[in-house]
């Protein structure tokens, strides 16, 4: 891919040698080693001498020459050059392999504008359009994982579409959001996570980056470096992402054109340990209905039909199932069955994805066009998809010789159903993984009889509703929750722009850039009148809109005083307007329950329209020079003067984003370089800021809703339309964020290119970060938004690159191998003692920003411990839970690294990305409920002791083992209990079903259940096979097949006991770590076939 | 610098949210008045009222985070909530409601604000002691409001409703006559009986027998039931169901059950139950509680009775104390009068207690406040008491203490079970040094005293007092 793109920067500036005829003249084709394709625009030279030519669109070339023992040099950049005698062959065919060091590599800066690598003075990661195509990730930024040094990417899970989050060198903003601003050709996009302030529950979302076909990119950079990133401002504080699609190409003429197929089949690769022992129940007795599973153990029943009741004393009547059979309420287990309730949602899901693109050109203009259609059938048994469809054209043309005209346009519809996950009785894993292992989903629905026989059509059942007599599920049986609730999303996207680009003069460019992003995403949520999450039902709609324009003007001067001395300057100017609007209604409570989606099927008291609309605008002026010294010494700096409507009137509104950066390149002083033949010095320094989300400088004064702690709530509207103002006061002077980093690193190449090192240490710091902050409630307001806090980042990044053997056959092996470690540290928060992040999980159980902590560690409850590290207990030795909250965990890594393999052997291609993260936690709500529900894995081990142990070991609830009437007594006197012997200091006490559903479990206390969640991976192993020889190409007329087998995940290694830990309840959101019931995440194997003509 | 201040200009006059007020001036005071009062029901039947209703003997914690507070296990963050709704979403818009009633001469909105600020300093001091007062809701002026003693804060409370009185009597324009007041639609009347008997329940908090005896007196407190001061709901989730419905039946079924004190205080089925040969509690039990579970329990002893036609079926009539559009108590004809026979009996006046008494024996003789069904299909009985009934062997006297003891036992009593799930209940039994011996939870000596700070609070304010849970607010230091 790289190759593509670096032609697109040299097509119109590489030229071009008059040919004079000679006495030999030799023709021949040059295509390209890894997959085949034929290579336009090859500088063919005699070598020599400066006669030389260029290959045509297809490759091919002819060169007369008069030399006798002539050499032809093949030359193209970003590929290795290649001598070729000539001997008295008449066809000289060349397949040309990528420089794997990329010698001269180009880049794209912030800005967008091609840039020369070995010249800056910072250093960004590129990932190559093939390498996230290759990934087999259906959304770019999956794609991206394990592939750029220090960016550290999180999917919100494995349900189709779910989006990312993208972390570049550690958080470094509290209130606002973390996800670095995406460029794409030079026009900022949206990657928006609109999560609806559902943060613990609703549906994994998407991230607005993956609406892109993967198959459009030619490159990603990844910009780390504040002093690269300084342009953008007050965007750039989370580094910059610049993508740059694919561009058609000079191919005098000839339509090139490409078609991919990709299947995918897709299964669960990790979900939390249950078990099967211990059926539903309490002290070991089986009880009807009950919401855990502490009943007797399941081996020890008769077997066969459970007793029911069925009249008198206990009848409750019965459900009556579609299979004919009957379930009502039980008074005795005897089954013996049990039930996975672990993986029965899921099945293996899969997708198909085609694509077809078209590109082609001439000398003057140029075309490529793709369409792709992606259609997923998520790992969720039903109602779990993901479709996308993406069109675009990119066009470019010459209007004169001095004038060049382009617009980039792409078109995505993406559409997806989703199920419900995480804290909500409606979530496919709290329902499922807390249900009795002795207990059936599979029955679903049937129709419910009461005691009266009086029938209810379709009447959920579930394990605390065994058989339909409740009102209420309770929880909702997840085979039910997966046909009957729907979560809809539609988008609707076009993004594009348009770059005219004048050069003035020889030494003056003028280039305008203007461009648009435009979506609407209607969501829907359908909540069936018999699920838990709202009894009665409900139906959410709403559309959400998103538009952005931006406008970028700017000069470019280029001058050289001498061939030592030159430099460039660019002025410029950034125009950018951003609106979102929200439009919706709830309605709920449906009159008639099984009706399709409509408000007017609701009491219009029970609904519910809102609507929300911000704009922002951001203006700014900037300056960019750079100047070269010698050929070795490269400085750049940068300045953006910029205003934004996010200020009040009050507040200054004006501020300045300077950078700075030298790269040296000193082995220019070498005469010897056949060890070290490249080697370059850098060091930046560099201010970015974020700038305050809209309208916190005034406060506001909403319709009245007096929401209690646990959920219940009043309103204004039905109490004769009460107003309030709100309990946040506006900050009038409101500031951005600004983060300060400076950064120095070196890049060397040995042997000739084939051994490349790079290391990367930087620091920032950021000040006046934005945070909530708490007022005295008796001030009469409860929070204001203030620049209150400050954060610092350190962190260094390696990347080692060797190509360990490289024969002249063609086979070449090569290692790509990537090391990051940050250090984040809170270094202020203005007293508070702990700031709780957006997303960042419960009440209790939480990821919080903590003054001298790294930020996002995990808080809440945990047993209170003296100094020497002793528990504090109670009466009966059981450790005590400490009287506040505090940091209990940390999700932070230690480092992360990634070691990719690609071997290499004429058209076949064999790599592996092997990823891992050491260190960092997660706090494992679900573990901590299962505990409590007696569904863990753990809570299955019996032990047995001694009578005289019985008689004198202490269960929680401060009976003994022998007293509390859940164990049973042995024939030799022993008692065997459901639970283990502990012991927190105090002498030996028992964990039993009394200690596990109070203080032991989750619900009570959350420190015991923060894990260790490194891990490690084979992120990817993709095998391909190119045919692109010459009698496979005469024979099929094509320019090569590529077939391909690509798995993701294929292994996983962690001490974490619950699903992936590569995974975060909230989602993108800035609280880390958090996991409770979400849906799991998944393994794949893909097979890829590809086609050029 | 040309360029960027050109930036200015295409960047200024979005700065405020299109959509929602930053400017209060466009909206009614009458708005703010509503809003707040939206925040009083908060305040009076919200989340804490649950919470010290477990400890009161009145529910218990079945499930998750609600057992561990039943036992007292509790932080300074489980009283956010309360404390917000009283100074945030009470009092900074009461205090909007009267910078602005002045100017409008709208002293009707005056001095309902008042009361309603009275109401407000009142229940911070009876539930926490040392409150902000006198420098509370200044922001940005003060930042941290100083703590005021509980004593001057009560007295401060006595002052607002007679502020309010006289504001009420006030004549205002005829625009003022009607108002979206949800109390009592702007009875001037109406309030006035409501500030005196709030005056009542806070000299009564004080222990200011004959201040409190004066203000129930049925000249001066709510004299009739149809004045009672009544949260109204309604059958919309989210918007204005009854809190305890909602929290019961749709928010965390199952957390909260009543396996507690009072309804075996008053179920006949108890042996040492309250009910004797003039009294049967039969039909209150039921419209209270649910004996038996069955609604959000498959089974326990007692549970909340939330029934309501609309989501059970139960039929018109029927709607249970905590259904989800039952009005929920605040100030009541029915505690005026038992502040009266409280006040009464503590300053020795034996036969108006039991006349006080009496006439609130009589209104629930017929029927009292329970719904209709439940006075039809069950045991109802308020006969009159008579003096012999509190003499040493009578059948309120059966340990044999002075009359007069007796008689205020059976008033707590009275009040206990009349106030039920309210937050005077709790007052009560932390003013009367739980003289109903409502039970204490095994490994604690006594029921919490107060509610502690709340984090939120003592995070940002250094003048927050130390105190704990089990330290009586001052005005209970002194025996009953």
């Amino acid at each position: 891919m790289m190759k593509k793109i670096l032609l697109c920067a040299v097509v119109f500036i590489s030229f071009l040698q008059g040919v004079q005829a000679q006495q030999r003249t030799v023709s021949g084709k040059v295509t390209a080693l890894d997959d085949g394709t034929t290579l336009p625009g090859v500088n063919v030279v005699v070598k020599g001498t400066a006669n030389g030519t260029v290959t045509d669109a297809n490759g091919g070339y002819t060169i007369s020459f008069s030399e006798p023992n002539a050499v032809l040099v093949f030359s193209f950049v970003g590929m290795e050059t290649k001598e070729v005698a000539v001997s008295s062959n008449a066809t000289v065919d060349v397949q040309l392999g990528m420089d794997v060091t990329q010698l001269n590599e180009v880049v794209v800066n912030a800005m967008g504008d091609v840039v020369p690598k070995d010249r800056l003075g910072s250093a960004p990661s590129t990932v190559s359009g093939t390498a996230i195509i290759s990934s087999g990730e259906t959304g770019i930024l999956n794609g991206l994982a394990g592939k750029a040094p220090g960016l550290n990417l999180t999917r919100n899970g494995g349900d189709p579409g779910a989006g990312s989050y993208i972390q570049i060198r550690g958080q470094s903003t509290i209130n606002g959001s973390v996800q670095p601003l995406i460029v794409i050709d030079g026009m900022p996009m949206f990657n928006t996570f609109q999560d609806n302030g559902n943060q613990v529950d609703g549906v994994q979302q998407q991230s607005r980056l993956n609406d892109l076909n993967p198959e459009d990119i030619a490159s990603v950079e990844v910009i780390k470096s504040a002093s690269a990133a300084a342009l953008w401002g007050s965007r750039a504080a989370n580094g910059v992402i610049v993508i740059t699609t694919k561009k058609g190409m000079n191919s005098k003429g000839k339509i090139n054109v490409s078609y991919s197929g990709t299947l995918s089949f897709d299964q669960v690769n990790k979900v939390p340990e249950l078990q099967r022992t211990f059926g539903q129940g309490g002290d070991g007795a089986y009880v009807y209905n009950t919401p855990r599973s502490w009943g007797d153990k399941i081996s020890e029943r008769s077997g066969g039909q459970d007793t029911y009741i069925t009249s008198g004393a206990g009848y409750t009547g019965y459900t009556q199932f579609a299979d004919g059979t009957q379930r009502y309420r039980i008074s005795q287990k005897n089954s013996t069955e049990t039930y996975d309730h672990g993986k029965e949602a899921f099945q293996t899901g899969h997708f198909l994805e085609n694509n077809i693109s078209l590109s082609g050109g001439n000398e003057r203009s140029n075309i490529f066009a793709s369409y792709s259609n992606l259609n997923q059938e998520g790992i969720v048994m039903n109602n779990s998809n993901y479709k996308r469809n993406t069109a675009r054209v990119n066009a470019s043309t010459m209007l004169t010789d001095r004038i060049q005209l382009a617009a980039n346009m792409s078109f995505s519809g993406v559409s997806s159903n989703r199920i419900q996950q995480g804290s909500n009785l409606g979530g496919i894993f709290l329902g499922g993984l807390r249900t009795p292992p002795d207990f059936d989903n599979s029955f679903t629905e049937g129709t419910y009889f009461n005691a009266e026989g009086v029938p209810t059509l379709n009447k959920q059942v579930s394990f605390r509703n065994t058989n339909g007599s409740a009102g209420n599920s309770g929880f909702d049986n997840p085979l039910w929750t997966i046909n009957h609730n729907k979560n809809t999303s539609t988008v609707n996207r076009v993004l594009g722009n348009i770059e005219l680009n004048y050069e003035l003069t020889d030494w003056l460019t003028l280039k305008g850039n203007v461009g648009v992003d435009s979506y609407s995403d209607r969501q829907t949520e359908f909540v069936n009148a018999q699920s838990a999450i709202l009894p009665g039902g409900a139906y959410t709609e709403q559309v959400i809109t998103e538009a952005q324009w931006n406008t970028n003007l700017y000069a470019t001067g280029k001058k050289r005083f001498s061939d030592t001395f030159g430099g460039s300057l660019v002025v410029g100017f950034n125009y950018n307007n951003r609106q979102f609007n929200q439009t919706g209604a709830q309605g709920v409570g449906f009159i008639v329950p099984d009706a399709p989606p409509n408000f007017g099927n609701t009491d219009p008291n029970n609904r519910i329209p809102f609507n929300l609309a911000t704009t922002i605008k951001t203006a700014a002026s900037f300056a960019d020079l750079n100047v070269d010294f010698a050929n070795q010494v490269f400085i750049n700096l940068t300045g953006r003067a910029e205003s934004s409507s996010t200020f009040g009137p009050e507040a200054k509104s004006l501020f300045l984003y300077p950078s700075a950066s030298v790269a040296w390149q000193f082995t220019q002083l070498m005469a010897n370089k056949s060890l070290l033949n490249f080697g370059k010095f850098r060091v930046s320094y560099g201010v970015v800021g974020r700038q305050p989300d809209p309208y916190l400088n005034k406060t506001l004064y909403n319709t009245t809703s007096f929401v209690e702690a646990w959920g219940g709530t009043l309103t204004g509207g039905q109490y004769n339309g009460g107003y309030s103002v709100s309990t946040t006061v506006g900050n009038p002077v409101i500031r951005p964020e600004r983060k300060h980093e400076v950064e120095g690193g070196f890049d060397l190449r040995f042997l000739q290119d084939r051994v490349s090192v790079s290391a990367t240490a930087f620091y920032n710091k950021t000040t006046d970060v934005i945070l909530p902050v708490n007022v005295s409630p008796s001030t009469g307001y409860a929070n204001t938004v203030a620049n209150a806090a400050s954060i610092e980042n350190k962190g260094l990044e390696f990347v080692v690159e060797p190509t360990w053997v490289k024969t002249s056959s063609g086979f070449t092996w090569s290692t790509s191998f990537m090391w990051s470690n940050y250090r984040n540290k809170v270094l202020s928060l203005s007293g508070a003692e702990s700031v709780f992040l957006s997303g960042g999980g419960f009440s209790d159980g939480s990821s919080r920003a903590v003054e001298g902590k790294p930020l996002g560690v995990l808080w809440g409850t945990y047993y209170d411990q003296r100094e020497d590290g002793s528990y504090v207990l109670d009466e009966n030795g059981f450790p005590k839970l400490a009287p506040g909250e505090g940091v209990i965990g940390n999700p932070n890594p230690q480092y992360r690294m990634s070691i990719g393999n690609t071997l290499r052997f004429k058209g076949l291609s064999l790599y592996a990305l092997f990823d891992m993260q050491a260190g960092g936690q997660m706090w494992n709500g679900t573990r901590g409920a299962l505990v409590n529900y007696g569904t863990a894995k753990s809570t299955d081990q019996e032990t047995t002791i001694s009578a005289n142990d019985a008689a004198t070991i202490k269960t929680f609830d401060g009976s003994t083992i022998a007293d509390a009437g859940r164990a049973t007594q042995n024939g030799d006197g022993t008692y065997t209990f459901r639970g283990t012997v502990g012991n927190y200091g105090g002498g030996q006490v028992a964990l039993d079903q009394a200690w596990y559903t109070a203080t032991g479990g989750g619900f009570n206390v959350n420190g015991p259940f923060v894990e260790k969640a490194n891990w490690s991976r084979l992120r990817e192993v993709t095998l391909s096979y190119a045919f692109n020889g010459a009698s496979f190409r005469s024979a099929t007329r094509l320019q090569g097949i590529t077939i391909g087998i690509t798995g993701r995940n294929l292994a996983l290694w962690t001490p974490y006991s619950g699903i992936d830990p590569e995974t975060n309840l909230t989602g993108a959101n800035n609280g880390r770590g958090i996991d409770y019931f979400q849906n799991p995440n998944t393994k794949s194997i893909l097979f890829k076939l590809t086609i050029t003509y | 610098m040309m360029l960027a201040s050109g930036c200015n200009e295409l960047t200024e006059g979005y700065s405020t949210d299109p959509v929602n007020i930053t400017d209060p001036s466009v909206i009614a005071t009458g708005s703010f008045l509503t809003g707040a009062q939206v925040g009083l029901i908060g305040a009076y039947e919200g989340d804490i009222n649950r919470l010290v209703g477990m400890w009161s003997g009145y529910f218990s914690g079945e499930d998750r985070q609600y057992i561990g507070l039943s036992n007292y296990g509790v932080s300074g963050r489980d009283f956010n909530g309360e404390w917000a709704a009283i100074y945030a979403s009470v009092l900074k818009n009461t205090q909007i409601v009267k910078s602005r009633a002045h100017v409008e001469k709208n002293f009707r909105a005056l001095g309902i604000a008042q009361v309603m600020e009275a109401m407000s300093f009142g229940l911070a001091a009876d539930l926490w002691g040392d409150v902000p007062f006198s420098e509370a809701v200044r922001y940005p002026v003060i930042t941290e409001p100083k703590f005021d003693n509980q004593a001057s804060v009560y007295n401060a409370v006595q002052i607002l409703l007679d502020s309010a009185i006289l504001n009420l009597a006030t004549t205002v324009p005829t625009a003022y006559k009607t108002s979206p007041d949800v109390f009592f639609g702007g009875d001037d009347a109406a309030w006035t009986k409501v500030a005196n008997t709030l005056k009542a329940r806070y000299y009564l908090h004080v222990r200011d027998y004959d201040n409190a005896a004066i203000y129930s007196d049925v000249s001066m407190g709510i004299d009739d039931p149809s004045g009672n001061m009544m949260a109204p709901h309604g059958p919309v989730y989210l918007q204005q169901f009854n809190l305890f419905y909602s929290f019961t039946t749709y928010d965390r079924p199952g957390y909260m059950g009543a396996n507690s004190f009072a309804p075996r205080l008053i179920d006949p089925a108890e042996a040492d139950s309250r009910n004797n040969a003039k009294t049967s509690e039969e039909a209150r039990l039921n419209y209270y509680y649910y004996p038996g579970g069955g609604l959000n329990f498959a089974s326990i002893a007692y549970e909340p009775n939330v029934l309501v036609d609309f989501d059970w079926g139960s039929g018109e009539g029927y709607d249970g104390f905590f259904g989800a559009n039952t009005s929920f108590p605040m100030v009541t004809f029915e505690e005026n009068t038992l502040i009266r026979a409280e006040a009464l009996a503590k300053t020795g006046d034996f036969t108006g207690a039991l006349d006080a008494l009496n006439e609130l024996r009589s209104y629930y003789d017929n029927g009292g406040y329970w719904s209709a069904g439940y006075e039809a299909d069950f045991d109802s009985q308020y006969d009159p008491y008579l003096a012999t009934d509190f003499l040493p062997g009578g059948i309120e006297n059966a340990d044999g203490v002075a009359s007069i003891d007796a008689l205020v036992r059976e008033v707590i009593e009275e009040r206990y079970i009349t106030l039920l799930g309210q937050l005077e209940g709790y007052n009560d039994i932390r003013r009367t040094n739980n003289l109903l011996d409502i039970p204490i939870k095994v490994g604690s000596a006594t029921l919490p005293l107060r509610l502690l700070y709340p984090q939120s609070e003592l995070n940002t304010n250094n003048n927050v007092p130390t105190v704990g849970l089990f330290d009586a607010t001052p005005a209970n230091t002194t025996p009953y």
